[in-house]
């Protein structure tokens, strides 16, 4: 992958692990190069491909990222989506977006795991027998 | 808060102006499936079409099975009326169209249509039609599209006198419960909640379609929502 060095997906892979930390949800990072059409329906289709939505209590969160076409989008599962102020998605949005126009790709994507991993400690709490339901990979398709 | 504009003004847009798919060529005389969103594997569509042969055979009734990728945006009522309109104006066989029945998938928008002709509307009312479609969720949900269209043929061929070898079973007729009445209440709550609270882009929404004039009618259904899928929310923008 040419977008991040190995770095920076290591350090976008521990914002990942830290955003999990004590809390039962779950982030999925998907890379693109191109995306045609819209990016949030792109981002509904691999949720479902990738089957994010097995998760038990339905709080598995998607950052869909097409780097060359500069289109974000966040999707939260029903539970999460939820529990979240209505304006929560459009706030990680944006915070992420004001990184990434200055080429922070790696900052924006971590602190934008990092507001959606603080939801998901204070909703979705560390129960002792939590497993790990979707895998920290992140996803990279061209 | 720029961005925020921005989205809500190309959502706005996409609702208002959006351009009507092209109606896919009407179907020759000995086939019925037009498949375009490839649903089904060369193997499937030969089956369905023998089913679709025996339906004919049986009762001397004609059903066209249309799979599309995506409405764009346009209802699917109004996609089924304008291809079955078109079709019947589609002089490229001397044996104008006919269709008693037409089935429609649209593999995106997770949305169903059947369309009863008027000389079926004895046999299969609205009702009954619906209650066809409801009975597709378990199907599609799990990606068995073959499973779910060989159901509802069993299903219109049963109400309509025809006979098909298959060993899917036909929709059944639940009989109502208390339990539904409380189903029935929960999914308008959610309904008007997903309206009210989460307007922007909550998925998740009940939708049934109902039959209207023109000669034909039919139900309409939606697979979307629920366990097999995404059905939370939340936001997209560009820089």
């Amino acid at each position: 992958m040419n977008f991040l060095s190995k770095e920076q997906q290591a350090q976008i892979g521990e914002a990942i692990s830290a955003a999990e930390l004590n809390t039962s949800g779950e982030v999925v990072l998907y890379l693109c190069k191109k995306c045609k059409g819209d990016i949030y329906e792109h981002a509904q289709e691999v949720f479902n491909k990738k089957e994010l939505y097995q998760t038990e209590q339905r709080n598995g969160v998607l950052i869909a990222l097409c780097y060359q076409d500069h289109k974000l989008a966040v999707l939260g599962d029903e539970g999460i989506n939820k529990v979240v102020e209505d304006c929560f998605w459009d706030d990680v949005i944006s915070h992420m977006i004001t990184q990434f126009k200055d080429g922070a790709y790696t900052d924006g994507l971590s602190e934008g795991i990092q507001m959606i991993g603080e939801k998901l400690k204070v909703h979705f709490p560390y129960q002792s027998d939590d497993v790990n339901e979707l895998s920290n990979e992140i996803i990279h398709e061209d | 808060m720029k961005i925020k504009l921005f989205s809500l003004i190309l959502f706005v847009l996409a609702n208002v102006t959006f351009a009507e798919i092209a109606i896919p060529k009407r179907p020759a005389l000995d086939s019925h499936i037009i498949d375009q969103a490839q649903l089904f594997s060369d193997k499937e569509e030969k089956q369905l079409s023998t089913f679709l042969k025996q339906y004919h055979q049986s009762a001397n009734i004609t059903m066209t099975i249309l799979t599309i990728k995506s409405l764009e945006g346009e209802a699917i009522e109004s996609f089924s009326i304008r291809t079955v309109d078109e079709w019947e104006k589609d002089k490229t066989f001397k044996t104008p169209y006919k269709s008693d029945l037409l089935f429609i998938i649209s593999k995106n928008d997770r949305k169903t249509r059947l369309e009863v002709g008027r000389n079926l509307e004895g046999d299969i009312p609205d009702a009954k039609a619906g209650d066809f479609l409801r009975a597709l969720p378990p199907y599609f949900k799990t990606g068995d599209f073959f499973g779910g269209t060989v159901m509802i043929i069993a299903s219109c061929a049963e109400a309509s006198g025809g006979k098909i070898n298959t060993k899917v079973k036909p929709a059944r007729k639940k009989k109502k419960t208390a339990g539904d009445f409380i189903f029935l209440v929960i999914i308008i709550i959610v309904f008007i909640l997903n309206f009210t609270s989460r307007g922007r882009r909550g998925g998740g929404i009940f939708i049934m379609g109902s039959g209207h004039g023109g000669g034909f009618s039919g139900g309409g259904g939606c697979w979307g929502g629920g366990g097999g899928g995404f059905s939370g929310g939340g936001s997209s923008g560009s820089w």
